[in-house]
């Protein structure tokens, strides 16, 4: 499997050497706005296929774009686009800036929807925190542990094993002990992972610790053919 | 009063000529049948499978045309409207809290029903709560009546077992290869409305909406408008209540509030009759000939 080449490494490159091909230069550009709504856009509402297509086919180059509509105030007119932006977002790979994601993910700037439409852009954003392998999300998954919400904090046990690994494992076990049955259930589906797995454990949605900064690093053949005009039009 | 001898000739041609035709051919009536199972929660909500907005859309709306030579899209008046018959069994199935048990939602109120789970492999397949579901109201001899099932929240368990509510407003099962919003190929023929959402985007016309699903070949026979791969049909014939078309009532003009360029033209450009045609022949389509 080839390794990837940066894209800002590959702009430079391109940039200096007037005998780069026009198409490095392409692979090396940011999708706008424009481009990674309409491939959103093409999976229907609330389809998982077409986010996991951008961060497998364009990765880091999807993340302006993305950014941007995360951005924009979240209105009833572009809830199916920002659900399939934080679908999207689950994959570290394209970089979605961490703040942006807890903005969503505690809620205040959700003021505006409809309590059933809140639910579902806030469970999808801590869905997409519970895939970062990164330690600085410790706190935060502590925190969600006592949330009064099961459905916020049935994340916690994963989203802290993803962040810090099997250093969470003492944390994971007291969460096994415990009460609360939410907690209790999504604990010990970690630890069995763990335990079957061990430094290979899917503890970062579908994949290990170590491979969710790049996952996914090819597209699945089930999603090239839905692709496949999107990679013409956009190499 | 006198007739004409020339009048009386061609009387008479006329009567012979007619005599030869074949008789004109029977009416053909086109029913679809569909059963709904429904969550008797308190968070359910009976309107949103409205049976009388998917019988207009379906049966009583003439189907409008456009001009298709700019994107403007000027009315040019109507055809025939769909005459597809859409029947609603009596035996509505009840399904209660305590054999069918909900998840709890953001609110600590039980709503959502785990109908599909995300699998390592990145797709999605049946829970065994879905599958018993349909498994107990599918009646293996009548494979063409549709189920409709209605439960206030519908949720996919994602590949560590956490529950996600889905954002969408419902989701049909047809068994049509290869169709992209279907994902996967169980649970068919049926219907499955997230009603909590259908309430915020498409109160009345979700039903009618996901009936287009079961009955229409999808792209790349018919072209689909918004991102939902709905087709331009559908989203024609539900003017009313909706947030994405109005009429301005003169010239005659398609108001389209918040389609794109690309979705206008789809829609200025479709012509419903070839999608009505597609229907009539869908295998969940019974003919039968009018008395």
């Amino acid at each position: 499997m080839s390794r990837a080449v940066h894209p800002l490494l590959m702009l430079t490159v391109a940039l200096v050497s007037p005998s780069v091909p026009s198409r490095l230069i392409a692979q090396a550009r940011a999708l706008t706005v424009e481009q990674i709504t309409r491939i959103l856009q093409s999976g229907g509402e609330d389809d998982f296929d077409m986010p996991e297509f951008v961060a497998a086919a364009y990765g880091p180059r999807a993340k302006p774009g993305l950014e941007v509509i995360l951005e924009r105030p979240s209105a009833r007119a572009s809830f199916f686009l920002q659900l399939a932006a934080l679908t999207a977002a689950q994959y570290p790979r394209i970089g979605i800036r961490q703040d942006l994601l807890l903005d969503y993910a505690t809620g205040p700037r959700l003021r505006s929807l409809p309590a059933e439409l809140r639910e579902v852009l806030r469970t999808r954003a801590i869905k997409a925190l519970s895939t970062q392998p990164d330690p600085s999300l410790r706190g935060f998954w502590i925190q969600l542990q006592a949330h009064p919400t099961a459905l916020y904090r049935q994340f916690a046990p994963f989203g802290l094993a993803c962040a810090v690994g099997s250093a969470a494992l003492p944390d994971i076990e007291a969460l096994s002990h415990g009460v609360d049955s939410v907690l209790l259930r999504q604990a010990n589906r970690a630890l069995r992972e763990f335990a079957e797995r061990g430094t290979e454990a899917r503890i970062c949605g579908r994949v290990s610790r170590g491979e969710a900064p790049e996952f996914p690093r090819e597209i699945r053949p089930g999603l090239r053919a839905r692709g496949e005009q999107f990679l013409r039009e956009i190499p | 009063m006198r007739m004409p001898g020339r009048v009386l000739v061609l009387m008479v041609i006329g009567t012979g000529w007619a005599c030869r035709l074949p008789p004109p051919p029977p009416d053909i009536i086109y029913r679809s049948y569909f059963r709904l199972v429904y969550h008797t929660s308190p968070f359910n909500v009976a309107t949103v499978v409205d049976a009388q907005v998917a019988q207009e859309v379906w049966w009583d709306n003439p189907i409008p045309r456009y001009q298709t030579e700019t994107y403007v899209g000027s009315f040019r008046g109507y055809r025939e409207p769909c005459r597809l018959n859409i029947l609603m069994t009596a035996n509505t199935a009840a399904l209660s809290s305590a054999a069918w048990p909900l998840v709890p939602d953001s609110a600590g109120d039980s709503t959502g029903f785990r109908f599909t789970q995300r699998t390592f492999g990145g797709t999605e397949t049946y829970t065994t709560d879905g599958q018993r579901l349909f498994d107990t109201y599918y009646n293996a001899s009548t494979p063409d009546t549709v189920l409709v099932f209605q439960l206030p929240r519908l949720i996919t368990v994602d590949e560590n077992g956490n529950d996600l509510p889905r954002g969408f407003n419902g989701i049909s099962f047809d068994g049509d290869h290869p169709d992209p919003y279907s994902p996967f190929n169980l649970y068919v023929p049926s219907i499955w409305i997230n009603t909590r959402v259908a309430l915020v985007n498409a109160p009345r016309s979700v039903f009618s909406h996901e009936i287009a699903h079961v009955f229409l070949r999808e792209p790349p026979t018919f072209p689909t408008a918004w991102g939902d791969n709905s087709t331009a049909f559908l989203h024609i014939q539900t003017l009313v209540q909706s947030d994405k078309l109005t009429w301005l009532p003169n010239p005659g003009v398609m108001g389209v509030e918040t389609a794109t360029d690309t979705n206008r033209q789809v829609l200025v450009e479709a012509d419903g009759w070839d999608e009505c045609f597609d229907a009539h022949s869908s295998r969940y389509v019974r003919w039968d000939i009018a008395p």
